[in-house]
């Protein structure tokens, strides 16, 4: 099976690589989408790399038709993306064009016969879903996570193509601004995750400070974030980050399904929440049935009555 | 300015319980128990048209706007949707409840499209359940031949277009937008749907979604066939901690789930 891999940035391919690999290929090539300042080359065992690099927006209609011809020229009958707004837009327009076949969010595939099997979430994270395609070309999303990074270095060539000139611009007044997330909530081994069950901004702020003084990351549910408690970047869960922590501390997280994909991998799961029906209770090692907000005080203060005490 | 919002409703599964899933994962729960919404992120497109409606109305420019579902028998929330101030609610009725099928419903929605005189703009949630396929945006902009924005957090009029911003995951696209376009909401800005005053239901009675017959049509794409749901009930079960009081509970906390990697 020829496979192609394509991804915004070298240090995902190593990802796509170790799921092509499920598939048993025959050949692989990648193509990377970046600016012209993060072009580098991965070296990945791949036969060929082809560099797309420009600083133009990072919007799908820039990309299709370059990535129609080079699926074509590849006779490529599996093509991988990264699961992310882009590569999401990318694998099901180009499984149009190509009339193949297309599954997002993936997070296991292999061969069974004839068939590509691919395992994807449905019914909000809360089942996986077992399907089968016998017709190829597939075009796949690879979920974030869910594949080792490949650690087989390569020497693959490598083809610098450019875009061809867009024609009447759709788009006009283009500006990026990346996230001051600071620390990524994957580098911290204790995580805290603020639920809606605190109530208030104020309680998150708590949550907050607590976390600072203990070198915490701090993670938040969608609820929280939506109500604008705490910024969208704290979002943990299937559209937010997939953390995997050490230890994991929710307060006040009800324990939906997508919350859950998001701390499942955690070493140690506590969850504090006065609902002892939580089904958060379900899914952690230790529970503490109890208010958030006074837990929250009672370990700020134990912290700060030992700092008076050296 | 001429807009459609394209939705979609679910049963609200938030709160299924693993036994309830089970059943589910085994075919044998009967959904139509539970509470029926619209899907999260059609939620959140439904409130930015109607913010793009009175953005536009407040710039001197005329709107129609237009909701539109595909099902079999009815158009759920016509009525409150007439009362929020869509002008019309449209329901494209067919054989069978196209689910899981994105290209089926891409391709409604496309006719539809193209049946109404074209639109200015195109709204949709990025997914919605049970299939929560993803690719319903971008294959309506590809039958439509126009661009397609993923995942946008917020949309405001802009005269002859609007301005849109983007989450990529690693910061955010903010752009204008000129001719047709699909707009996929994904977690919005504003997510929730506005609820209609008394005045507003009361002056929206008997209004109903307006019925179209479906557009007979082959599909083009190969598709995944489902060959078994995948679950396993939770293994964990958490051991309560002890205590009488908060204080009490918390110093429990901390020693086995906190103090160990506490960061100096």
């Amino acid at each position: 099976m020829k496979v192609l891999l394509v991804s915004q940035a070298g240090a995902q391919l190593a990802q796509l690589c170790m799921a092509a690999q499920a598939a048993g290929p025959s050949a692989v090539q990648a193509c990377v989408l970046a600016g012209r300042e993060q072009a580098d080359v991965p070296a990945l065992a791949v036969d060929k790399i082809t560099l797309l690099a420009d600083d133009g927006p990072p919007l799908a209609e820039r990309y299709l038709d370059t990535l129609e011809a080079l699926v074509r020229q590849a006779e490529a009958e599996l093509v991988l993306f990264e699961d992310s707004p882009l590569g999401n837009a990318l694998a099901t327009r180009l499984a149009w064009r190509c009339g193949g076949s297309c599954a997002l969010g993936v997070k296991a595939l292999g061969k069974k016969g004839a068939a590509l099997q691919v395992t994807r979430s449905e019914y909000g994270c809360q089942l996986d879903a077992q399907l089968s395609c016998t017709s190829a070309p597939f075009f796949l999303s690879i979920g974030r996570d869910h594949f080792e990074d490949c650690q087989t270095p390569g020497h693959p060539s490598v083809e610098h193509r450019p875009l061809p000139e867009s024609g009447a611009e759709w788009y006009t007044d283009y500006t990026y601004e990346a996230t001051d997330a600071g620390r990524s909530l994957r580098d911290y081994d204790l995580v805290f995750v603020a639920g809606r069950g605190l109530g208030s901004k104020e309680a998150c702020r708590a949550l907050q400070a607590l976390a600072e003084k203990l070198g915490a990351g701090l993670g938040a549910t969608r609820p929280v974030v939506l109500n604008a408690w705490l910024p969208m970047h704290c979002m943990v869960g299937a559209s937010g980050e997939i953390i995997a922590p050490k230890s994991c501390v929710t307060f006040g997280v009800s324990g939906c399904a997508p919350l859950l994909a998001g701390v499942q991998r955690a070493g140690h799961i506590a969850a504090v929440n006065t609902d002892a029906q939580a089904a958060m209770f379900d899914h952690c090692d230790v529970g503490v049935q109890a208010d958030c907000n006074a837990i929250i005080q009672c370990l700020m203060e134990g912290i700060e009555g030992d700092e008076k005490h050296g | 300015m001429r807009i459609l919002v394209c939705y979609k409703t679910a049963y609200d599964t938030e709160y299924i319980t693993p036994d309830e899933l089970e059943a589910l994962r085994d075919g044998a729960l009967d959904l139509t128990y539970f509470k029926k919404i619209i899907a999260q992120y059609d939620e959140a497109a439904l409130e930015a048209a109607l913010r793009l409606k009175e953005q536009a109305l407040a710039g001197g420019e005329a709107v129609f706007l237009c909701a539109l579902t595909v099902g079999v028998h009815e158009a759920p929330f016509a009525q409150d949707l007439y009362a929020l101030g869509f002008d019309e609610v449209a329901l494209v009725k067919t054989q069978q409840q196209p689910g899981c099928a994105p290209e089926e419903v891409a391709r409604q929605a496309a006719a539809f499209f193209a049946r109404g005189g074209g639109f200015d703009v195109v709204l949709t949630g990025r997914q919605a359940p049970p299939g929560e396929s993803g690719q319903v945006p971008f294959l309506l902009a590809e039958m439509l031949g126009v661009p397609c924005l993923p995942n946008v957090y917020d949309v405001h009029y802009a005269p002859g277009g609007l301005r849109a911003e983007l989450l990529d995951g690693g910061g955010a696209m903010r752009l204008g937008v000129q001719g047709p376009a699909v707009c996929a909401m994904g977690d919005a800005k504003h997510p929730y749907l506005r609820v209609a005053t008394l005045r507003e239901k009361l002056a929206a009675r008997g209004k109903e979604a307006v019925a179209i017959e479906e557009t007979p049509s082959e599909n083009r794409m190969p598709v995944f066939e489902r060959e078994r749901y995948v679950y396993e009930k939770p293994q964990k079960h958490g051991r309560m901690l002890p205590g009488e009081t908060a204080r009490e509970k918390a110093e429990a906390l901390w020693q086995t789930s906190i103090a160990e990697w506490v960061v100096e």
